[in-house]
C-alpha cells in the first residue's frame, strides 16, 4: 500500500494456522504428531499421491516410529459428501485422535469435511455456509501436495452435495487446520498440465481476494505479491518441472493466495466454478481457468482501479486507455496467459451446452462465493457469463 | 431469479462483523466431565470401601490394580503394601490353582467357593468365601475377587455340629444308663438285704459292704453318664454358685497338691441360678482335678467369676446356643500343659481321656458338659500347650435371688404302713418289697401300669402309696400316675427314675407328684421319702 494513502480502518478478522514452509517441511509430521501426544492418526490422501511416493514416505515415518494410523484413500477429485461420510465413520470406528491429510485440494477439503462432522456430529451437508460449526475439529496437520489450492491454510472447505448436484461451501474458523507443512518440493512430481490448472487456481485465488469487497490492506498484500509471483513464474515452471526454485516460488504464491482469499473471500469466478464442478465433476482449477476472463470482463468497472494494479503487475500500459479499453486489454492478457499455461479448452469443449445455463447460473447465484464479487450478480449476468464461456 | 444469500450479514460473518458467533470451546464442557468423571470415581471408592467384604481387582497374571479399606482390615495390611504384591501372596494355595479358576470365568459369568487366605505379613490363615467375576478395569481385562471372612462363622457351625453329635451320644448314653441303673438298683438292693439280715460283723457282711461300695461307684459313674446325655436327676433349686465354688475349692485344697495354689476372683455381684447343687458341685470338681492333673510340677488354678449380658447381636447366640439374658459367667483357668489344637473338640466326648487306662474314665468333661447343658447354659474352653487353659462357663441368672436351703442326708426311718410298688422288671420288684419290709411296711407288687391300677382300683383305701417305676412298657409311669388320680385324685404317688425321659420332675411334681427318687437308691434314700409322704 501506498504509506501517503489514507489507510481503511475497518474492522477485519484475519485467520491463519500455524505453518512451515520451506523444503523437507513434510517430514515435520512426525514431530507434530509427538508432540501434540496424539495417539492415532487419520491418514487422508489418494491414490494419485500414494503412487507419486508422498504418502508412503510419512507412512513410513510413522510405522518406524510406531505410531498406530488408519490410512484412508476414498476421495475424489472433487470431494464427495458421501466420502466424507465414509471417511468419519472409519475415523471414530478406528478409535483415530487426529487427522494427517497428504494431498492437494480434494483430499484436504475432504479431510476438513471428516474432521467436522467426527466433533460435531451430523451430516456434512448441514454445515454448508458460514460461521455454521460450534465445536473444533480434532488435531488437523495438512501436508499439500499442488501449488494453488491453499487448503492448507484456508478456512475453507468445499464439498460436493452429489443428490443435488452441487458443490456446497463451509467457511468457518473451525475450518482452518492446526498445521500445514508447505514443502516446495512435493510440487516436483506434478505434470504440466496439473502445475497449469493448480497455478490458475492460485492466481484466481489471489486476483479474487485483491477485488473482493471483504479485501483489506493485510490481504491485499498478499493477494498482490501472490500475483506477481505467478505472472513471473508459472510458465517457466511448466517448461522446467523439476526446477525447485520455480517451484518453491509457486508454492509460496499458493500460500499468499491462500492467506488473501481465506481472510477476504472470493467471487464469481470460483461461485461459478463450483457450479460446474458439482454438476459435471470438471476439475476446479480448469474450470477457474476458463471464466477468470469473462468475468473480470463483467467486473471490471466496479473494482477498475484494483484490476488496473493487477493489469501493472502484468506489464500491461493503461494510461492512456479507456476503461473499456483497458478492461478488454486485461480480459485478453489474461486469456492469453491461460492458453500460455496449456488451458486451452472452452466450457463448450468441456461438454457443457446452452441448456445447462440456467441450471448452473441458479447455483452459481446462491454460492456464498457471489457475496464479496464487487458487483453483485444476477441470475441474468450469471447466464451471460456462463454463455460466454461456451 | 434472486441470490438466497442476505448479502451483508454474510459479508460480515466472513470479516468477522457479525454479532454472534456459534463456535464454542471444548474446554468447559471437559471441566465438567472432568468434574463429573472425578466425582464418580470418588463414589466408586466410598462405595469400595463402604463394603464390608474385601474386594481386591487385579489383572489375569494376578498384579492387583486396587483394594478396598475391608482388604487392609481383613488382611492386616495397608493399602500402599497391597498394591506391590500379587494375588497370589494372599492365598495358601498356589499361583497354578488361582489360574485354573480365573480360567473358567472365561466362560462361567461369576464363580463362587471357599478358599483359605493367607494373611501377608503375619502368614496367619483363615476361612474365605469368595466371588470372581470378570472386568474390565479402565480398558485392562480384570478380575474383581469379593473376599467374606468366613472363619467365625466356621468356626461355630464346627461347635453346633459338635453339639448335635454330642446330643446323638447323650441319647445312647442315657439309654445304656437307664437299664444299668435298674440292675444297680436290684444289687444295691439284694446288698442292703443282705447288710440288714447279717447283723452281726461277719465275713458275709464285709463281702455286702464291698458290693454296697463298689455298686455306689457304678451308680456314681451311671449318674454321670446321665449327666452327660443330660437324662439324670436335676435338681431344681435356686442356688448361690460362689458358696458351690467356696465348698469346691475347700475340698481341692485338701486334695491336691500344695505346689498348685488356688486363686478365687468371684467378682460377680449376682451369682445365684437354678440347677442342682451336687452336679455344679461335680463340675467345679471335675475341672479343679483336671487342672491338678495339668499341673504335675505345680502351677495357679484360678476360678472366678463376672456378670455378662447377652444380646441378640452375640456370637453365641446366633447358633442358639444361649438366649438372650442375663448370665453368670464363670472362668476356671490353669497354667498347665494345655490341650492341643487338634484334641479340643474331643475333650468333652464320653470316654474320651489322655490319661493311662484305669486313671481316668474319660466321662468327667462329658458330664461337666452335661451339667452345664442342663441347666441351660455354655461351656467352652481356649487352650495354649505350654501355657494352659481356660474352661468358660455361661450360666443363666435366677431372678429370685435367694438360694434355698441345703438337702441334707438322713438316716434310714422305719414306718408303718401299704405301700403299692409298680415296675416292670421282676427282680426289682423283689429287692424293693424286700427294702420295704425291713423297714416295716406292707407291700403290694404289680408288674405293670394295667396291672397296678387293676390293684389300686380295689385297694385304693388300704393302700397309703404308690412307689411307681417312670419306664415301662404299655403304659408308662406318667400315664399310670394320671389313671391313678381319676381313682383318686389325692393319690399319694412317688415316682422311681433310672432314666427322666419320660417326664422331668417339675412336670410330675406339678400334676401332684409327691416326690421322685432316682435309681439306684440308697435305702436311706428311700426310707425318708417315703416317711415324708405318710
Amino acid at each position: 500500500m501506498n504509506p501517503a494513502e489514507p489507510l481503511n480502518l475497518e474492522m477485519r478478522k484475519i485467520v491463519a494456522p500455524e505453518f512451515i514452509f520451506g523444503l523437507d517441511a513434510r517430514r515435520l509430521a512426525l514431530r507434530y504428531i509427538k508432540n501434540l501426544s496424539l495417539e492415532k492418526v487419520f491418514i487422508a490422501s489418494d491414490k494419485g499421491t500414494l503412487e507419486a511416493g508422498w504418502t508412503k514416505e510419512i507412512l513410513k515415518l510413522l510405522r518406524e516410529s510406531s505410531v498406530p494410523h488408519e490410512l484412508f484413500l476414498d476421495i475424489s477429485p472433487n470431494p464427495r459428501d458421501h466420502e466424507v461420510m465414509k471417511g468419519a465413520a472409519l475415523y471414530q470406528k478406528t478409535g483415530c485422535d487426529s487427522i494427517l491429510a497428504i494431498g492437494g485440494g480434494s483430499v484436504i477439503d475432504c479431510a476438513k469435511g471428516v474432521g467436522i462432522v467426527v466433533s460435531n456430529g451430523a451430516n456434512i451437508l448441514e454445515y454448508k455456509g458460514i460461521d455454521k460449526i460450534a465445536y473444533p475439529m480434532p488435531p488437523l496437520i495438512c501436508i499439500p501436495t499442488t501449488g494453488g489450492t491453499s487448503a492448507d491454510v484456508s478456512q475453507f472447505a468445499i464439498i460436493n452435495d452429489c443428490k443435488r448436484k452441487v458443490k456446497i461451501a463451509i467457511i468457518s474458523k473451525s475450518v482452518v487446520p492446526d498445521v500445514a507443512l508447505i514443502d516446495p518440493l512435493v510440487l516436483t512430481s506434478m505434470d504440466a498440465y496439473l502445475t497449469a490448472c493448480t497455478g490458475i487456481d492460485a492466481l484466481v485465488h489471489s486476483i479474487e481476494a485483491y477485488v473482493s469487497n471483504a479485501s483489506s490492506v493485510i490481504t491485499d498484500l498478499y493477494a498482490l505479491e501472490s500475483i506477481k509471483l505467478i505472472h513471473a513464474c508459472l510458465i517457466p515452471c511448466i517448461k522446467d518441472l523439476k526446477n525447485v526454485d520455480l517451484r518453491g516460488k509457486i508454492m509460496l504464491a499458493s500460500l499468499y493466495a491462500g492467506l488473501a482469499f481465506s481472510n477476504a473471500s472470493l467471487g464469481c469466478v470460483h461461485a461459478m466454478a463450483h457450479s460446474l464442478g458439482g454438476y459435471l465433476d470438471l476439475p476446479h482449477g480448469e474450470c477457474n481457468a476458463m471464466l477468470l476472463p469473462f468475468v473480470v470482463e463483467y467486473n471490471y468497472e466496479s473494482a477498475a482501479f484494483k484490476y488496473e494494479d493487477i493489469a501493472r503487475i502484468f506489464g500491461l500500459a493503461l494510461e492512456n486507455l479507456s476503461i473499456p479499453e483497458r478492461k478488454n486489454l486485461f480480459s485478453e492478457t489474461l486469456l492469453k496467459f491461460k492458453n500460455a499455461a496449456g488451458i486451452t479448452a472452452s466450457l463448450k469443449e468441456k461438454g457443457i451446452k446452452k441448456e445447462d445455463i440456467p441450471l448452473l447460473a441458479e447455483k452459481a447465484l446462491n454460492d456464498p462465493c457471489t457475496i464479496t464479487n464487487p458487483r453483485k450478480p444476477t441470475f441474468e449476468d450469471l447466464k451471460n457469463i456462463y454463455l460466454r464461456s461456451l | 431469479m434472486t441470490s438466497s444469500n442476505p448479502w451483508e450479514t454474510e459479508r460480515n460473518k466472513i470479516i468477522g462483523l457479525s454479532d454472534n458467533s456459534v463456535r464454542k470451546s471444548y474446554f468447559p464442557e471437559l471441566q465438567k466431565n472432568y468434574k463429573n468423571a472425578k466425582e464418580k470415581e470418588e463414589n466408586l471408592s466410598a462405595i469400595l470401601n463402604s463394603v464390608l467384604d474385601g474386594i481386591f481387582i487385579h489383572d489375569f497374571e494376578g498384579r492387583i490394580f486396587d483394594v478396598n479399606d475391608a482388604v487392609c482390615r481383613m488382611y492386616k495390611i495397608r493399602r500402599e503394601e497391597a498394591l506391590l504384591l500379587n494375588i497370589k501372596d494372599f492365598s495358601v494355595k498356589p499361583f497354578s490353582d488361582l489360574k485354573t479358576l480365573w480360567d473358567k470365568i472365561g466362560t462361567e459369568k461369576s464363580l463362587i467357593f471357599e478358599w483359605k487366605a493367607l494373611r501377608p505379613l503375619d502368614k496367619t490363615q483363615f476361612e474365605v468365601e469368595v466371588s470372581l467375576q470378570k472386568a474390565n478395569w479402565f480398558g485392562k481385562p480384570a478380575v474383581i475377587d469379593v473376599v467374606r471372612d468366613i472363619n467365625d462363622q466356621k468356626l461355630l457351625q464346627e461347635q453346633l455340629l459338635q453339639s448335635q453329635k454330642m446330643d446323638v451320644v447323650g441319647q445312647l448314653a442315657g439309654g445304656i444308663a437307664h437299664d444299668f441303673n435298674n440292675m444297680l438298683t436290684g444289687i444295691l438292693g439284694n446288698a442292703e438285704m443282705i447288710n440288714l439280715l447279717c447283723k452281726t460283723e461277719s465275713s458275709i457282711k464285709g463281702y455286702a459292704e464291698n458290693i454296697l461300695k463298689i455298686s455306689r461307684r457304678a451308680g456314681e459313674l451311671t449318674s454321670k453318664l446321665l449327666a452327660f446325655s443330660r437324662k439324670g436327676k436335676l435338681m431344681s433349686i435356686a442356688l448361690d454358685v460362689h458358696e458351690i465354688i467356696q465348698s469346691s475349692v475347700a475340698i481341692l485344697e485338701r486334695s491336691i497338691d500344695k505346689k498348685i495354689t488356688i486363686k478365687t476372683c468371684l467378682q460377680a455381684k449376682k451369682s445365684c441360678i437354678t440347677g442342682d447343687p451336687a452336679l455344679l458341685e461335680n463340675v467345679i470338681l471335675n475341672l479343679g482335678i483336671n487342672a491338678r492333673d495339668a499341673m504335675p510340677q505345680g502351677g495357679q488354678l484360678t476360678l472366678s467369676t463376672q456378670n455378662l449380658s447377652f444380646s441378640e447381636s452375640s456370637k453365641l447366640l446366633n447358633l442358639k446356643i444361649l438366649e438372650p439374658g442375663e448370665y453368670l459367667y464363670i472362668e476356671i483357668s490353669d497354667t498347665g500343659c494345655g490341650i492341643p489344637k487338634e484334641l479340643l473338640s474331643k475333650i468333652f466326648e464320653p470316654f474320651f481321656t489322655t490319661k493311662e487306662t484305669g486313671k481316668g474314665t474319660g466321662l468327667g468333661l462329658a458330664a461337666v458338659y452335661g451339667s452345664v447343658k442342663d441347666h441351660k447354659g455354655a461351656i467352652d474352653v481356649y487352650s495354649e500347650e505350654g501355657i494352659g487353659t481356660v474352661f468358660k462357663i455361661y450360666l443363666p441368672l435366677e431372678k429370685n435371688t435367694a438360694p434355698s436351703e441345703k438337702i441334707k442326708e438322713e438316716a434310714i426311718e422305719k414306718g408303718k404302713g401299704r405301700i403299692l410298688v409298680i415296675d416292670d422288671e421282676a427282680f426289682l420288684r423283689k429287692v424293693i418289697s424286700d427294702l420295704l419290709s425291713s423297714l416295716g411296711y406292707e407291700v403290694l407288687l404289680a408288674e405293670g401300669g394295667k396291672k397296678g391300677i387293676e390293684i389300686y382300683s380295689f385297694e385304693k383305701d388300704t393302700i397309703n402309696l404308690v412307689l411307681l417305676d417312670m419306664v415301662m412298657p404299655e403304659m408308662n409311669g406318667k400315664e399310670t400316675f394320671l389313671k391313678l388320680k381319676e381313682i383318686n385324685p389325692d393319690v399319694k404317688v412317688i415316682f422311681s427314675s433310672g432314666f427322666n425321659k419320660e417326664g422331668r420332675a417339675e412336670e410330675l411334681l406339678a400334676l401332684g407328684a409327691k416326690g421322685i427318687i432316682p435309681k439306684p437308691y440308697r435305702l436311706n434314700e428311700l426310707s425318708r421319702i417315703i416317711k415324708k409322704n405318710l
